[in-house]
């Protein structure tokens, strides 16, 4: 359960290094949280029913990668343009890219919905890998607004500082260890 | 730049370092010497943490050394690792939390994370076997002949490995 912990903020530090090579606005930094947090949750499921009601009938787990990664495509892509639909306000350039990449992340979530789980588990497992990763986003979008001022030592200044901070946050982060009981 | 610490700063840390005095009277009486050295050593390290690496930002000494928040995180570390550890370890502990909980964001009331806890946390990480040598019992200045042999028996322990 840790593991999966640090996997999603490692993946969200990486996500936020990427997003903002600029200060964003926070609307982009919702909008982001919230796209891959759905992704993240209806991955998760999709991947799951995938498994459950084409793989395993017809015996081919192996060809799982063929079928998921299609699936986690057309989440990637499918998103944006609904969210564009429910709120055209919303901005949404270059996230479906960020998107795509995230298959990492949904690779690991599947190999956890891969153990035999049962129905409500995965369900709470995707939601809340979504909810943890918008929240470990915020949480980084935060930290870095903290550490924006003139008092930093210049070697510091910028990315290696927020690298630091990200390593105090994992510390912190691990205190969970253990605290899942596995 | 202020030339002298703030006054207000300064009083507060004293006054956090006043109502630590009874906690760590009580770990003296329950726990014995070792948190004095423990104390001694986090607070020197700390002091010439501090001081090294505001030389090497190029800012004042008397400033930020006066301003006892240093001392303070000193204190805390004390309090907070096993008495009978290892000297390097709240030695490395406070240099790691002035210098990567406190100067590395810029000093104090700069920093997001408490540098205590962040020394703290990476000696627990680090050195977990180091960061349970704590006595079993607690002897402390009231020993009679048992526990203070079982004290010694820890000690000894803890010098051998």
């Amino acid at each position: 359960m840790s593991d999966y912990l640090l996997v999603l903020i490692g993946a969200a530090l990486i996500n936020h290094l990427c997003l903002s090579q600029q200060p964003i606005p926070r609307l982009n930094l919702h909008v982001h949280g919230l796209a891959c947090a759905v992704c993240i949750a209806l991955g998760t499921i999709g991947a799951q029913l995938l498994m459950r009601g084409v793989l395993a009938p017809l015996h081919i787990p192996d060809l799982a990668l063929f079928l998921l990664l299609p699936w986690l495509a057309l989440l990637a892509w499918g998103l944006p343009w609904l969210m564009t639909k429910w709120r055209p306000a919303w901005p949404v350039v270059g996230l479906p890219a960020l998107l795509s990449s995230n298959a990492t992340v949904l690779g690991l979530a599947l190999q956890q919905a891969g153990d035999d789980s049962t129905w409500p588990s995965t369900l709470l497992q995707g939601l809340l890998a979504g909810g943890g990763f918008w929240l470990a986003l915020v949480l980084f979008a935060d930290l870095r607004q903290r550490i924006a001022h003139a008092d930093i030592p210049g070697a510091l200044r910028g990315l290696p500082l927020e690298l630091i901070g990200a390593g105090v946050m994992a510390m912190a982060f691990s205190g969970f260890n253990g605290m899942f009981g596995q | 730049m202020i030339s002298q610490p703030d006054p207000r700063l300064r009083t507060s840390m004293g006054l956090v370092l006043l109502a630590c005095l009874p906690g760590l009277l009580a770990l003296l009486w329950l726990h014995g010497w070792g948190m004095l050295l423990n104390l001694l050593l986090s607070a020197t390290a700390a002091l010439l943490c501090e001081a090294v690496l505001l030389a090497l930002r190029g800012q004042t000494l008397s400033t930020a050394l006066g301003d006892g928040s240093a001392l303070v995180t000193a204190v805390l570390l004390a309090a907070a690792l096993p008495t009978l550890a290892p000297w390097w370890l709240p030695v490395v502990a406070a240099s790691v939390a002035i210098g990567f909980g406190k100067q590395a964001f810029g000093g104090v009331g700069r920093n997001p994370f408490n540098p205590a806890m962040v020394g703290y946390a990476f000696v627990l990480l680090s050195f977990p076997l180091q960061m349970n040598h704590w006595p079993g019992h607690p002897p402390g200045l009231l020993a009679n002949g048992s526990t203070w042999h079982s004290c010694s028996a820890a000690c000894s322990y803890c010098s051998a490995t």
